[in-house]
Parts: structure tokens; C-alpha cells; sequence
């Protein structure tokens, strides 16, 4: 079962840096609106809390692309039978979160420093950001996995996206909002509030994967 | 069965057993909608479809059993076809078979997604016979070939009726003199 597992992860994070033109476009998402949300405020003070809602609904923005096509792409590239014949769905929808989480990584590497530098914060804070940035994404990742698979099987795709994502998303997102503004502040941490991010986000998954045998055959 | 209130077909009572067992029907006739049902890949709207191994009624048919190689399914264009065949054969949990009997030896570099019509077809075929499935299903597997392919999935289709091996074949025209199983 593991190695069935290390193949199909292989097979999507091959698919998901080999599609050229999604990582492309979610670091150019990335770029755009970290330009276009510290560009305005240029001469203004941005508050800690601001900076960090900021970051992560960036972060969040420009994952919902690739987190959604893992499950489209596999439905309209006909390929998903294919699987379905061959491993268990439990372990492709796995393979699929999971390579969606190192995607959001790297955007989230990506955004964090130049955030940092846009927004005005100092860089000294940095090197504490990226280990929460890491635990951050990963958490978004995991959660979002089973609302994309959703998403990805209804006709409504992308539409009702922000409707079924948020109540999912957000108790994960004010968390990490909290924990980011105290890295920025260097005040006390909250690491409470890290294993509750931890914790929300792999209650999410586990949820995910009870259900999922159940929503295979009600499609 | 039935898409909506369009019944494709009814009243279909067959048994097949171990050779090559062919389906023939026309154009729209439900050939591949049998063989997803046989697959386990669609449910049927009414009856039921049983596999009986060594006399035994198989309720939950493993991974390793049945294979279905229809035109509606894909690989993943954005990978080579080699690609491709090493995560098959990983997921199959068995050995790359040689490119050139499939002759595509040359093409092994080459994205998926970039083959011509025959080719694709090419390479479906061998995934389906990379592993020695003790049924396997193939839907229409002249379509896009030549001379030389036709012959080759034919001598591939006998050997595993050589072997004892169930094979369904869903097809527009009779072929060989294998049995029709099923005339839709």
C-alpha cells in the first residue's frame, strides 16, 4: 500500500510542476496581487494582523487552482477509470491532497519573503515566518483536498467554490492569521493554536477519507 | 439499462466462461456500457452481474482480477509513454514488457498526448496486457490499428485463451471464429 502510495504521489507532483503553465500562473497570481495589495498602501503602516490575512488569503488564492485541477483534470483527462481499476480511491484522493499540499509550499515560500518585503515588516522576522508558512500550507492543503474532490465531481465546479470552502477554510485561516501576527508582533506564540491548525486540518482529511467510499458509490 | 427514460438494453441473460467471448452490437448499442458494468465501473439500473471463481460467487472483485481497455479511457498525456508504462506496471505490481512487440520502441520518450490515434491505441493495448488479468475486457481493440496491430492484439487475445483466461471483446464486426457471447 505504501508503495502504491509513493507511485501515485510521485505521478502528481510530476504532473502538477510538468504542467508548466499552472505553476507559472500561480506564482504570476501570487506576484500580481502581492504587487496589487502593497503597491496602494505603499506609504501606509499596514498592521501586523492585516499583513498576515493578507499572506494567507494569497497563499489560499493561488492554490484553489491547483488543489481543484489534481481532480478535474484526472475527470476530463479520462484517466480517472483508469485508476479506479487499479488502486483504491482513498489512495488516489491521498496522492492528490498530498501533492497538492507541496505545491502550496512552494507558492507559499515563494510569496512569504516577498510579502515580507512589500508589506514593510522587517526582515530579521523571515526566517521565523517560513516554518509557519510550511505548517500553514500544508494545513490549507489537507483541508481543502476533500471541497476540491467535491467541486471536481458536481456540475457547479469552480461557482459555489467560495460557498463550500470557507466554513471548511476559515477556522484554519483565522488561526494561522492569529499565529502570523504574533510572529510579525515577536510577541508570545501560540503554540496551542499550531496543534489546534494541526489538528483542524487532519480532523478535515480523516473526515474526507471516511466519507469518501460513500460518495464514490453515490455518484 | 437505462440513461434517463432511454433503455439501452433489457432483459440480457448470458453466461461466459474462460476463451474469447465476443460482444457485438452497432453503434450505440451499449457494448461499453456492459463492459463498465462487467468492470465494476457502472452500476446497472436493474439485475445483477456475478463473477464466479472456482465456484465461488465473487462479491468484492480485487484489484488484481479485472481489467477494462476502452477508448474512453486515457493516460496521462503529460507524461512520456514510458512514464506512463513504469506507473502502470508499479500500480500493477508487475514487470515493463518489452516496447518494441508493441512497436513503440521509439516513441518511449514521447509525451503521451503527442501520439497520433494508432499510437494511443497502441499503448492502451499494452497496458492492458502487462499483467496477465484473469479477465480482461477490451472495448473495440482494432479501432485506430493497422494490419500488423490487428494481428498482434489477435495473436495476444489467443495466447491468453490458450492460458484458460477470460476475454470479452466488444466489438462492431464478428471476428475470427470466437463465440459471440452476446448480440446486442
Amino acid at each position: 500500500m505504501l508503495s502504491t502510495f509513493k507511485l501515485l504521489l510521485a505521478k502528481e507532483i510530476k504532473l502538477i510542476f510538468k504542467g508548466k503553465d499552472l505553476l507559472g500562473y500561480a506564482i504570476g497570481i501570487a506576484i500580481v496581487m502581492s504587487i496589487a495589495v502593497s503597491m496602494p498602501s505603499a506609504r501606509i503602516k499596514i498592521p501586523e494582523t492585516a499583513g498576515s490575512a493578507l499572506m494567507w488569503l494569497i497563499i489560499l488564492f493561488s492554490c484553489v487552482e491547483a488543489l481543484q485541477r489534481t481532480f478535474t483534470d484526472e475527470m476530463s483527462g479520462k484517466t480517472s477509470d483508469l485508476m479506479k481499476l487499479l488502486v483504491s480511491p482513498s489512495l488516489v484522493f491521498l496522492s492528490k491532497v498530498f501533492s497538492s499540499s507541496v505545491f502550496t509550499i512552494v507558492i507559499a515560500l515563494f510569496t512569504t519573503p516577498l510579502l515580507v518585503l512589500w508589506l514593510g515588516f522587517p526582515i530579521s522576522r523571515l526566517p521565523s515566518m517560513l516554518p509557519i508558512a510550511v505548517v500553514g500550507s500544508l494545513a490549507i492543503g489537507l483541508s481543502q483536498g476533500i471541497v476540491s474532490y467535491l467541486l471536481a465531481r458536481g456540475s457547479s465546479k469552480g461557482m459555489i467554490y467560495p460557498l463550500v470552502v470557507m466554513p471548511i477554510v476559515l477556522p484554519i485561516l483565522i488561526s494561522l492569521v492569529i499565529l502570523t501576527t504574533q510572529f510579525l508582533e515577536a510577541s508570545s506564540i501560540s503554540y496551542t493554536l499550531l496543534v489546534v491548525v494541526i489538528a483542524q486540518s487532519l480532523a478535515i482529511l480523516l473526515v474526507g477519507i471516511a466519507f469518501l467510499p460513500l460518495l464514490e458509490r453515490a455518484v | 439499462m437505462k440513461f434517463s427514460r432511454y433503455t439501452v438494453f433489457e432483459n440480457l441473460t448470458e453466461t461466459v466462461e474462460s476463451g474469447v467471448n465476443l460482444i457485438l452490437g452497432s453503434n450505440g448499442s451499449g457494448k461499453t456500457t456492459l463492459l463498465r458494468i462487467i468492470a465494476g465501473l457502472q452500476k446497472q439500473t436493474s439485475g445483477e452481474c456475478r463473477i464466479i471463481r472456482d465456484g465461488e460467487s465473487m462479491d468484492n472483485i480485487g484489484y488484481e482480477t479485472i481489467f477494462l481497455c476502452s477508448p474512453d479511457m486515457e493516460l496521462y498525456s503529460e507524461l512520456t509513454v514510458q512514464e506512463n508504462m513504469k506507473l502502470l506496471a508499479g500500480l500493477m505490481r508487475c514487470n515493463l514488457t518489452s516496447f518494441a512487440d508493441w512497436r513503440l520502441e521509439k516513441l518511449q520518450k514521447k509525451l503521451y498526448g503527442h501520439l497520433s490515434s494508432g499510437y494511443k491505441q497502441r499503448v492502451k493495448l499494452m497496458m492492458a496486457f502487462l499483467k496477465t488479468f484473469p479477465i480482461l475486457l477490451l472495448d473495440e481493440p482494432e479501432q485506430h490499428l493497422d494490419k500488423q496491430g490487428i494481428s498482434f492484439v489477435t495473436e495476444c487475445i489467443e495466447e491468453r485463451s490458450d492460458n484458460g483466461l477470460l476475454t470479452i471483446v466488444a466489438t462492431n464486426n464478428p471476428w475470427r471464429n470466437w463465440r459471440v457471447a452476446v448480440n446486442l
